[in-house]
């Protein structure tokens, strides 16, 4: 499998103690796991599975949960493990359009867990439940959209019946 | 709705990735039962060589290993607990999988071998101490020698080890894991003796012992230097920090944490014992002493407080900074990044080096390299100043603070940073 060559990643560069260790190949094997665990306990109203064959690239969609304004709507995701995945997190991308404050037009997504806040115990799983709950608590004090996040805090009906729009545009 | 989703993408897995995908899952399909609790959050497989942090947690050696940050102080994947110091293996609870998954045991230790061998890095080995495995790699290399278990043991033991010194030629003196000798024990012993299997799957209470009171383990915290006390036998020094009975090697950092995995698995096992000593403890008023139960709370609020956390880092970078070795760990206490002087020896051969803090360097520590290094006394060390990554990583964090007045400079930085923290909080 190409993708589980990649090179070792060295962050620090140069060989230096204790930073020169297994081969990332060994970790290839996480993300088949995680990926059999995923099957057999999927998350509420989420789906996930690598893109053709390649292991490093997910594609996900969640579903709109019930009373959030995203309701109904599937949003489909791109998901991009790193080589030294689980170390680093991986990327999520909004693939879907999305009227959401902790979501830009590019589909960036603004979530701690997939930066500062990650941790190797963490998995597809659970971001995904992660993002799944910033549908229905979105997160207007760190906005990637500042204006939505304004309108969010002003005028939440609003703001509730502009996402409904673009859900029913984008996501359906 | 939710299926439908699912089958748009499963026709999209190609054939040659779903062999790949049954390979690696019909690998595992040999492996005994083992509880999720012994599950390695990082490696989502069987514990491997198992590092016990202090807050309880247990990951494989290198999934502890390679989740650790080189630039300053780590936190437990699981919980976010702040460590320092890199736990050595405990080898009780390494022993202990040994006897009761063999199969799974053995196919991660092969895993890790050949990963191992990839990287020319090599985590420790250890000296076979189990009764039932007097057959070791020593024997059939010395080739003089000869096991006690007949000549055809002996045979099967050189094939693995002959296969393995190939692999690693620059290690055969170490090829005595203890799974290995018990796997080609049992297959050998099953036809032989037609004994019904299961030797070395009887855990015996004798396997679980506290060092210090010789009981069976209740509420078991791990050390750092890997060794396994109850938690009310964790030896507490009044005015200094605890000291392992049996290593003698300092524990760094806060009271070790009862490991709850192993706890639950001791109870699960041996429910009986467990209780009768539990009752013993009690009865006898040496009352379990419950060492600040608070702590691990403390730690959470200090985590949480979020505007503190910019000025705790940069105040923490103003004093480490300057004295911190990125990515360099003491092969003896285990601290990780060494902070203040690093002695490097320079007669080891191996990438990745050896190196101690000043603390242990003076305290001539004797214990191996947490790589397996062959590392003798007699080696030399010389002190290796903090790299001029340091320059880098200062400039960086504190904005060219060497120019300027090192102190200004970084608490108008950490004041501006916290107060927009505030602003947007």
């Amino acid at each position: 499998m190409s993708a589980m060559n990649c090179p070792m990643s060295s962050s620090t560069g140069g060989v230096r103690s204790w930073t020169s260790t297994t081969s990332v190949s060994a970790w290839g094997k996480r993300i088949q796991k995680e990926m059999a665990e995923f099957n057999l306990d999927p998350p509420h109203d989420c789906s996930a599975g690598p893109k053709g064959d390649n292991l490093y690239h997910w594609v996900s969609t969640i579903i709109g949960p019930p009373g959030s304004p995203y309701q109904g709507g599937i949003f489909f995701l791109d998901i991009t493990f790193p080589c030294d995945y689980p170390f680093k997190p991986p990327k999520v991308l909004f693939k879907t359009r999305i009227y959401h404050c902790n979501v830009d037009s590019n589909g960036n997504v603004s979530l701690d867990i997939l930066k500062d806040g990650w941790s190797p115990a963490l998995t597809v799983s659970k971001v995904l439940l992660a993002i799944r709950s910033l549908f229905t608590n979105p997160d207007p004090y760190n906005p990637l959209v500042p204006s939505i996040a304004h309108l969010y805090l002003s005028d939440r009906v609003k703001h509730d019946e502009v996402a409904t729009e673009w859900t029913m545009r984008f996501a359906r | 709705m939710d299926k439908e989703e699912k089958s748009v993408f499963n026709p999209s897995i190609s054939i040659s990735f779903k062999e790949d995908l049954h390979q690696t899952l019909d690998l595992c399909k040999d492996d005994e039962q083992f509880p999720d609790y012994f599950k390695c959050s990082i490696c989502l497989d069987l514990l491997y060589k198992p590092v016990v942090l202090a807050c309880g947690h247990v990951s494989c050696f290198w999934c502890v290993h390679k989740s650790m940050n080189n630039f300053r102080s780590s936190r437990c994947p699981k919980c976010r607990n702040e460590y320092y110091h890199f736990p050595c293996i405990c080898q009780l609870l390494h022993s202990v999988f040994v006897k009761l998954y063999p199969v799974a045991y053995k196919r991660r230790e092969m895993e890790v071998l050949e990963e191992e061998n990839d990287a020319d890095c090599f985590s420790p080995q250890f000296e076979d101490h189990s009764d039932t495995t007097t057959v070791n790699s020593y024997a059939c290399h010395a080739s003089s020698e000869r096991s006690n278990l007949g000549g055809f043991v002996d045979q099967l033991d050189c094939d693995t080890c002959h296969d393995e010194a190939t692999n690693a030629p620059r290690n055969s003196n170490s090829r005595d894991f203890e799974g290995d000798s018990n796997i080609s024990l049992e297959e050998k012993k099953l036809p032989e003796n037609g004994q019904v299997n299961g030797i070395h799957k009887q855990l015996s209470t004798d396997d679980v012992l506290c060092v210090a009171c010789k009981q069976l383990l209740l509420r078991p915290s791990v050390l750092n230097c890997g060794h396994v006390y109850c938690e009310a036998c964790v030896p507490t020094p009044k005015d200094e920090s605890i000291r392992c009975q049996v290593c003698q090697s300092l524990h760094p950092g806060e009271f070790p944490k009862v490991c709850l995995d192993f706890d639950k698995f001791l109870v699960e096992q041996f429910p009986e014992e467990y209780a009768h000593h539990r009752k013993v403890i009690h009865g006898s008023g040496v009352s379990c002493q419950q060492k600040d139960p608070s702590a691990c709370a403390t730690q959470v609020g200090k985590v949480a407080s979020k505007s503190s956390i910019w000025i705790d880092d940069l105040t923490w970078w103003h004093e480490h900074g300057p004295k911190l070795h990125v990515g360099v760990g003491c092969d003896s206490c285990g601290m990780y990044p060494i902070i203040g002087k690093r002695y490097k020896c320079v007669d080891c051969k191996e990438a990745v080096g050896f190196d101690l803090c000043e603390d242990c360097y003076s305290t001539s520590s004797k214990l191996p390299g947490r790589f397996n290094q062959q590392h003798t006394p007699e080696h030399r060390f010389e002190v290796v100043q903090s790299s001029m990554f340091r320059n880098i990583v200062m400039r960086v964090m504190g904005g060219q603070s060497e120019d300027n007045s090192d102190a200004s400079t970084l608490s108008n930085h950490a004041s501006e940073e916290s107060e927009n923290r505030d602003s947007t909080a």
